[in-house]
Parts: structure tokens; C-alpha cells; sequence
């Protein structure tokens, strides 16, 4: 076996060296009544050759992009062109095989990276601190709610019905087994969230999404009126922040974030990584790592892991979260996806994506019988309401090899005309004349 | 030369930061990697739009490869050397694994992609299901979680289900005092109390033990099969046997499964439910901190409460997403699993296929005792059980003599060119040194790391200062934990204080 260096004649010096006759008597002390019986139900054994055969024939019975077929999907997983730069530097065995940095005078890369991209975020959210990543923003956003709950003890978390429905999904998952009721806010015909319902003295969280689910982008300036309780935003996609006011200038308490967009494949929905941002003054109460910066017994700058008091390996069910393992590698490819775009990069990004679904969104509103569902601006994705069923005009589209938006009926049955259509810095000129001429013959 | 440089030391070269390296003078730089040039200014209310983007770098292409090459070179790695980190099970990632996780038919395919045009992404996790069903012989696989922690707080969510679906009130989960702190911790987040269980002189749990905690508010029991001692629990059987009688389930952390691959059929040894950690026995890299993955594999008993949705095939062989049920725990993560790490785990089991696979466990049983047999006239044994994949010795010996620690150990450790063991835990061992060498190291590299390790315990008794102020020669002195924690400064521009 190739992974495995050992020889013969290794193994048997190893064997009589350790006192016994055969790696089996190592296993002496597991019961006989439990032991595995014959072998796996599992193929043969592949060498590197047949490994690239059968998993390419495997990758070749998708449909992507790569075999003609163009994607206006969103909904929390964008395409965007990732720099060559991203691929290769964090593919680097040094940075990819290594472990958490427990170890910190031979981690100052990962540390150094780390500190960095928590830097970044922090700018970018126009927030004070980042911890070092969580694994999405689904999770994230649990987190920050369980975080709102220790911080404000109240009950009622109200979250918008523009959060991704995945989100939701989560933070009830997250939630069921601690006393917080979560409770919706409505969004109205311009697509941002109504917060006529929210009862500020029984509240702990008030969470909107920006831009919402539905692409649109909400008026921030309502966090400013809720006092005490603590006001969380998620984000799909950083790079909106490229153009849009930064929830930190509303003064949002914490922000959760799915960090994807920021250099990292789709790969069918992981890994990405999550990002979580508050106030410094609830260090104490963020979930997961945090890297700071030191100095060594010399006096050299360095960075270690710190306030692990607040983690699982010190304090065990006091913990603030159950968190180890997060998305190191992800952040670190961010934090290479951001250095290489720059400031200047990252703005003129992000006007190059709501510049291309506005294109596209006005080229589709000549179409007859295709209307707007909400009125208020948008950032890189919309909503349409269709003069037929979202699924035959998504079936009709997809015989011209395009994905062509995402059925809101997924998660809503009444949404059945409506369709959730994405476009990005990735999409040319050309290719949106084509989406329009084959969605004129689709519908 | 600035007197600073007269400090260089091997290894030892200042990264400035990101900040550092932007010039006012590149500031209107921007790197073109696709045509971002708008046609006509465009139509967002100034009222939404952000004023400026502060505290962001601005580097040329160039200046961020040097950057973050440089960075790379400040970090150990398994593929720099050998790395002992028990419970991490820090072995090779073979490269094949992310050159066919790295395709583009893979990577560029969205979530959201139909079912019918995504059947390869779907048939793969259908078979990575079958494989850890097939090298658990339980009897359901979810590849939802994302890392051992969050696979954990999906098994006791399950088992927080199982017992509100019979209409139980139990609420309070057994962990032995060895156990991960994240077992204790996902207990509690599930709204468990955590009742914990001592271990004995051999470092197991004992029945009688069990008993004694056990009454009719537990809903269950985790165990670290072999624990974090690296030895088998050998009444593991008779415990899972009780604390089924008693209505409980039995939580197994699979993150020490790489003693156990092949070795251990988990539906006869009373397993309801384990987490495997795949960034451990599947070799998908750590990535200084994850992406990991944590499925869970599940008993008859916990199947209908698997988080949803995973892979099912028809009769007519497609692949298609299972629906929601009432019993489902439903979501913990965005879409469907951390799906890049699947690939490269699946390529990993494929590689040994059925005919090798149980190798996995029995080079790195045999690397571990190999280890065990030639250290232990140097270092003190707190427990004489048989060791699996791991051995754990402790400072005992060093510290009585001359005050030399585990962690001045580990730190010496660096000097010779090997990363440290994992130290201080399990937290029953006072100065531990957890060593868990993997199937993936050669003997040479093993008697390396050995002949390093008799040559500190006798620095610990000839020249003890030398292994006290360690590390010498890896670029960095200790580095103050303590200033770090009193005073966080957690991004470059953050002055401020909190209390």
C-alpha cells in the first residue's frame, strides 16, 4: 500500500522489538464479541490511476459549466472568478497539513493568516472584532443567536422572513433545547422586513439578513431603534459590502456571515465558512477561536490563540459553544481572495455585480407578462414573478443548458411563479442576451 | 544593517503584515482578474451605499504570493515532518485526494443544482454513506456535519429526539472524565447536564461505575472508543448492554477511530450513534484548523431522527434527496455536507479498498506500541493497559528531577524537528504527552522522533535550562500566551482594551 511506508521486514524487527508475534496480539484487549468480523462491503482496492478514472467518469454525469451550460443560480452559494493565486497558495502543504495552531512558534503562517483575515472581515462588516471562522453562516448565525441570548437574557428572538430559509432552519435546530422562542417578522411588498410586531422588552435578537434572501437590500437605519436588544445581521455574500453601508454604521451588535463568495469554489455547498463579527465588549461571549497578537520572550511580534477560556478543551459545558474544528483553510483562502482584490478591487467588484443583475433584471422587465416581485433596490439577485409556473419554465431552460434561477415554490408553495435569479461579475455582455432570448422562449 | 538584524536566527524572518505592505503610493492599484469596467455609473441610493472602504489592504499580485509564501514557511506541517499530536491522527493526505477533489466538474457545481443534473455529486455521497455504513456496520450514515464537534451535537440532538418521541423526560448525559471537552460541551448545548464517570486504575470505565451514575433521568452515555488514553474500553459491551435495560442510548466519539478501522464491528458493540472525524482516519487535511468533516453513523434505533437530507437511491438507480419526515432533527448546516472533504475521503477508503483497509488501524497500532516499547525506560507510563494507536506518558519522571515539564518537552521537541505531542491531556494525566504516530510514518522517521525523545530525557537530567528556555532554533522564542489574553488585539487597527 503506497500510504504506508513500513516494509516487511520493518514490521517483523517492530513486532519482536515490541515482545509479541504478530499485530494482531495488539489487539488483544478488544473482546472477542465485538470484533469485525470478514471484510468491509467495499470495492477493491484502486491505485491513483483508477482513482482519477472513476471519479472523473463520476464528475462527468454532472451538468455544470463546464460542459456548456451556463447557472444564474444564488440563494447563498454565488459564482464569482477566483484568481489562480487563491487555488495555489492555500493548496500548500504547509499551510493545508497543518494542524490548530496549538503550537505557536511553528504556526506563526496559519496565525499570522488567521489574524489577517480576521482584520479583514472585521473592515469589510465595519465591525470591531472577527473570530477566526465558524464552519457557515447557517451555523454562524445560530451561534450569534445562542450569543444573544447570554448577553441579553430575554426570551423572543424575532427574525425576518427574509433570512435564507436554510438559516431559520438551523437556528431552530440550534435553538430547540434552550429557552428562546423564535418568532418572524413579515416582509412587505417592497421586500424588506416589518418590525411593527417586535416587543422591545421580551426581546433578546432582532435578526434581518442584508441583502435579504430575496436579493433586496434592507434600511439598516432600524437598528439603531432597539436599544438594548442585540441586533444581528446575516450576509451571504461579503463582497456586497463593497458597495453597500456597512452594518457596523448602524451599529449592529453582531454580524454572522457565510464567507463563500470570498475566493471559494461552490463545490456543491462545501466547505465554505462562516463569519461572526460583534462589539468588542462581547469578546467574552463569541464562540469559537480567536487569534491575537503577542510577542515572544525576545520581544518579536507573534500572534498566538487566544481567550481560550471561553472554549470546549478549558471549560467543557461551560463553554460558549461545543466548537473545535472550524473552517481554517476556507478563511485562509479568503484572506488570499481579499489581499489579491485589494480595496480598490473589492469595491469596484461589488458595483460590477449589482450593475450586471440590474442589466439583467431590466432586459427581462420588457419581457410580457414578467413583473418584479418587491419593490425595493436589490444588490446581485432578485425576485421575478412569471406569467407560467417557475418549474416548466425552469424545465423549458434547462433544454437550452440553463440554469436559470432557483423555484421560490422550494420553500414556500405559493411562490409558484416565482423565480430567484442571480448574476455576477462572471456573466459578459453576451451571456446575458442569451439568458434573455432563451427566457423569452421559455416562458 | 539595523541592530535587529543582527537577531536573524534560523527560521526567523519578520512577515510584516498586509497593512504594512500598502503603499499610499499603490492605493489607486487595482488587480484585474476579470473585466469589472461598468457602461454607465450605476443606480443605487447614495442613502444605502457605503462611504469608504477603510483598513483594507491594497498589494499588487506579486507582493500577496511573497506574502503568503513566506507565511507558509512559518508553519509546521505533516508534510514537513513527523507529527505526533495524539487524538489528531496528524497523518499523510495523499495529493491525489485534492486533485480529484479540486476538479472543476466538482468545484463549480452549485448547490442548488437539480437533482437529475447532479447525480454524480449525489452518487458520490451515496457511496462515502454505504462505506462508513459498511466500516461501522451500523445501520445509517448523514454526511451533514461539518467537523466532530457538530457531528457530536447532532448525535445527542438524536438522542434528545429518540427520548421526547417516547415521551421521556431524561436530561441528563454520563462522559467519562477522560472524554474530549467538546463531549461535555455539545451535551450541554443540547440542554444536557453532563454527570460525569471516573475512570479506574487501568484508565477504563468500569460497569460498577456506570451503575452507580445511571438512574432513569439519563438519556445516555458517551464513550471515546479507545478512549483518549489510546486504551480499548474493554466493558464497553456490558456498559452499553446496561444502559440499554436502563433506556439509554450509547454515544460513540469516533475521533479515535483509527485504532478501530476493520478491527471492530460497532452494532455488537451496542453503538446507537458515532461522529467520524474524516479529517482524522480519512486523511482529508486539517488545514491548520479545518475544513474537516464529522458524519454521523447511526442505529436502527436513531435512524428515522438523522438530520435530513441525505442520499437515497431509487429502484430504477437514480440518486435522489430524501424527504423531510416528522422525526428528523431537519438542518444543522447549510445545504448538504462539507462536500469537498467527502470526495477526498472517499478517494482514501477506495485507495485500501476492502482488501486493505483494516491496515489502516494495524500499522498505526503497531507504530504506537513500537513507540511505547522504546520510551517507557525514559518516560513514566500513568497506565499499564495494552495502547492502541496512541500512547500517553507523562513529565512525572522529568518534572521530580529537575522541574522540566511537558510543555518544555514539547517545546524542545520543535528543536530537534518535530511538532509536539498533545500535551496536558487527557486532563486524568497530569503532565501528559499524548503520541499518536499514524499508519503513514516510516520506521526511520519513528526512530528519529524516538532517538529525539531519549536525547531530551537526558537533557531533562544533564542540562535541564536547555530544555526549560526551548525552543532555540525555530524562529521564535515562547510566545506570551498571558499578554495575548489580558490585553486581546485581535485585528491590526484594534488599540482599545476591554475588561
Amino acid at each position: 500500500m503506497r500510504y504506508i511506508p513500513l516494509t516487511l521486514s520493518d514490521r517483523k524487527q517492530m513486532l519482536q522489538d515490541i515482545g509479541v508475534e504478530s499485530t494482531q496480539d495488539l489487539f488483544s484487549s478488544i473482546p472477542s464479541r465485538c470484533r469485525f468480523e470478514g471484510q468491509p462491503a467495499l470495492p477493491s482496492k484502486k491505485n491513483e490511476s483508477q482513482l482519477i478514472s472513476y471519479f472523473s467518469e463520476l464528475a462527468d454525469q454532472n451538468q455544470s459549466k463546464f460542459k456548456g451550460w451556463s447557472s444564474y443560480l444564488g440563494a447563498g452559494a454565488y459564482q464569482h472568478f477566483i484568481p489562480s493565486v487563491v487555488d495555489l497558495l492555500s493548496s500548500r502543504g504547509e499551510f493545508a497539513t497543518a494542524y490548530t495552531p496549538y503550537q505557536p512558534e511553528i504556526s506563526q503562517g496559519t496565525l499570522q493568516a488567521i489574524f489577517e483575515f480576521q482584520s479583514m472581515i472585521a473592515a469589510l462588516y465595519g465591525m470591531e472584532v472577527s473570530n477566526a471562522s465558524m464552519y457557515d453562516g447557517a451555523s454562524s448565525l445560530a451561534e450569534a443567536v445562542l450569543m444573544a441570548g447570554r448577553i441579553r437574557k430575554q426570551r423572543n428572538v424575532y427574525i425576518s422572513q427574509a433570512v435564507h430559509p436554510e438559516y431559520i432552519d438551523v437556528v431552530r435546530s440550534y435553538t430547540g433545547d434552550v429557552d428562546l422562542e423564535l418568532i418572524m417578522l413579515p416582509v412587505g411588498n417592497d421586500g424588506r422586513t416589518q418590525i411593527e410586531n417586535v416587543d422591545l422588552e421580551q426581546a433578546a435578537a432582532v435578526v434581518f439578513a442584508q441583502p435579504n434572501f430575496f436579493g433586496v437590500i434592507e434600511d439598516l437605519t432600524v437598528c439603531k431603534k432597539f436599544g438594548d436588544v442585540v441586533t444581528i445581521v446575516a450576509n451571504t455574500d461579503p463582497l456586497a459590502f463593497g458597495l453597500l453601508q456597512e452594518p457596523g454604521a448602524f451599529d449592529v451588535d453582531i454580524v454572522v456571515g457565510e464567507g463563500q463568495s470570498l475566493g471559494n469554489p461552490l463545490h456543491f455547498g462545501g466547505p465554505h465558512v462562516g463569519l461572526l463579527c460583534s462589539k468588542k465588549k462581547y469578546l467574552r461571549q463569541l464562540p469559537g477561536r480567536l487569534v491575537g497578537k503577542s510577542i515572544d520572550e525576545d520581544g518579536r511580534e507573534a500572534y498566538v490563540l487566544t481567550l481560550s477560556t471561553r472554549e470546549q478543551h478549558i471549560r467543557r459545558q461551560k463553554a460558549t459553544s461545543n466548537i473545535c474544528t472550524n473552517h481554517s483553510l476556507i478563511a485562509l483562502r479568503s484572506a488570499i481572495y481579499m489581499a489579491c482584490m485589494g480595496r480598490n478591487g473589492v469595491m469596484a467588484l461589488a458595483r460590477k455585480n449589482y450593475e450586471r443583475a440590474h442589466t439583467l433584471c431590466e432586459k427581462l422587465l420588457h419581457i410580457p407578462g414578467v413583473k418584479q416581485k418587491y419593490a425595493s433596490d436589490f444588490f446581485h439577485e432578485f425576485v421575478l414573478e412569471l406569467p407560467t409556473p417557475t418549474s416548466t419554465f425552469l424545465a423549458n431552460m434547462e433544454k437550452q443548458n440553463i440554469l436559470a434561477g432557483i423555484d421560490l415554490s422550494t420553500w414556500n408553495a405559493q411562490s409558484d411563479r416565482e423565480i430567484l435569479i442571480c448574476a455576477t461579475e462572471v456573466k459578459s455582455d453576451q451571456d446575458l442576451d442569451l439568458y434573455v432570448n432563451a427566457f423569452r422562449g421559455a416562458l | 544593517m539595523s541592530s535587529k538584524d543582527t537577531n536573524i536566527q534560523r527560521g526567523y524572518q519578520h512577515t510584516k503584515n498586509l497593512w504594512e505592505k500598502t503603499h499610499s503610493a499603490n492605493t489607486d492599484q487595482c488587480n484585474e482578474y476579470i473585466d469589472l469596467s461598468i457602461a454607465s455609473d450605476i443606480s443605487l441610493d447614495p442613502s444605502l451605499a457605503r462611504k469608504k472602504l477603510d483598513n483594507f489592504p491594497q498589494l499588487s499580485e506579486f507582493e500577496v504570493v511573497r506574502h503568503y509564501t513566506q507565511l507558509s514557511q512559518k508553519n509546521f506541517s505533516i508534510d514537513a515532518g513527523m507529527y505526533p499530536l495524539g487524538s489528531c491522527t496528524m497523518k499523510y493526505n495523499p495529493k491525489i485526494n485534492d486533485v480529484v477533489a479540486m476538479n472543476h466538474k466538482w468545484t463549480g457545481l452549485h448547490p442548488y443544482t437539480p437533482e437529475h443534473l447532479s447525480q454524480g455529486a449525489l452518487a458520490l455521497m451515496f457511496e462515502l454513506q454505504q462505506a462508513l455504513v459498511a466500516i461501522t456496520r451500523l445501520k445509517a450514515c448523514s454526511l451533514h456535519p461539518a467537523a466532530g464537534a457538530h457531528g457530536e451535537l447532532v448525535g445527542v440532538k438524536m438522542i434528545r429526539a429518540y427520548h421526547d418521541k417516547k415521551g421521556q423526560q431524561r436530561d441528563v448525559i454520563l462522559v467519562p472524565d477522560s472524554a474530549h471537552g467538546t463531549n461535555p460541551a455539545s451535551a450541554a448545548l443540547s440542554g444536557f447536564s453532563v454527570r460525569e464517570l471516573s475512570s479506574n486504575a487501568q484508565g477504563v470505565i468500569d460497569l460498577e461505575e456506570v451503575k452507580a451514575k445511571m438512574d432513569d433521568r439519563v438519556a445516555g452515555i458517551m464513550m471515546t472508543v479507545p478512549n483518549t488514553l489510546g486504551v480499548f474500553e474493554k466493558n464497553i459491551c456490558e456498559i452499553s448492554q446496561f444502559v440499554h435495560e436502563q433506556g439509554g442510548l450509547v454515544y460513540c466519539d469516533g475521533a479515535n477511530l483509527n485504532a478501530l478501522v476493520g478491527q471492530v464491528d460497532f452494532s455488537k458493540m451496542g453503538v446507537d450513534v458515532m461522529h467520524i472525524n474524516l479529517h482524522k482516519t480519512f486523511s482529508t487535511p486539517h488545514g491548520g484548523g479545518g475544513p474537516g468533516a464529522g458524519p454521523v453513523v447511526v442505529s436502527d434505533r436513531l435512524e428515522p431522527f438523522l438530520p435530513r437530507p441525505f442520499v437515497e437511491k431509487t429502484s430504477e438507480g437514480l440518486f435522489t434527496w430524501s424527504e423531510a419526515t416528522d422525526d428528523s432533527l431537519g438542518r444543522f448546516r447549510t445545504f448538504y455536507g462539507n462536500f469537498g472533504m467527502l470526495l477526498r475521503a472517499l478517494c482514501y477508503i477506495y485507495a485500501f479498498g476492502k482488501e486493505e483497509l483494516s491496515l489502516i488501524s494495524e500499522v498505526a497500532v503497531l507504530n504506537a506500541n513500537y513507540i511505547r516499547s522504546k520510551l517507557i525506560d525514559y518516560y513514566h507510563l500513568p497506565f499499564e493497559s495494552a495502547s492502541l494507536h496512541e500512547v500517553v506518558f507523562s513529565d512525572k519522571l522529568q518534572n521530580k528531577q529537575n522541574h522540566v515539564t511537558a510543555l518544555d518537552i514539547a517545546k524542545r521537541l520543535m528543536d530537534y524537528g518535530f511538532h509536539p505531542p498533545t500535551m496536558y491531556f487527557p486532563l486524568i494525566v497530569k503532565g501528559a504527552l499524548m503520541i499518536e504516530p499514524t499508519e503513514t510514518e516510516s520506521k526511520t522517521e519513528i526512530d528519529r522522533f524516538l532517538e529525539a525523545m531519549i536525547r531530551i530525557a537526558k537533557e531533562s537530567q544533564e542540562t535541564p535550562d536547555l530544555v526549560i528556555k526551548a525552543p532555540h532554533n525555530v524562529g521564535y522564542k515562547r510566545i506570551n500566551e498571558t499578554q495575548a489574553a489580558r490585553n486581546p488585539i485581535l485585528t491590526w487597527f484594534d488599540s482599545s482594551s476591554v475588561d
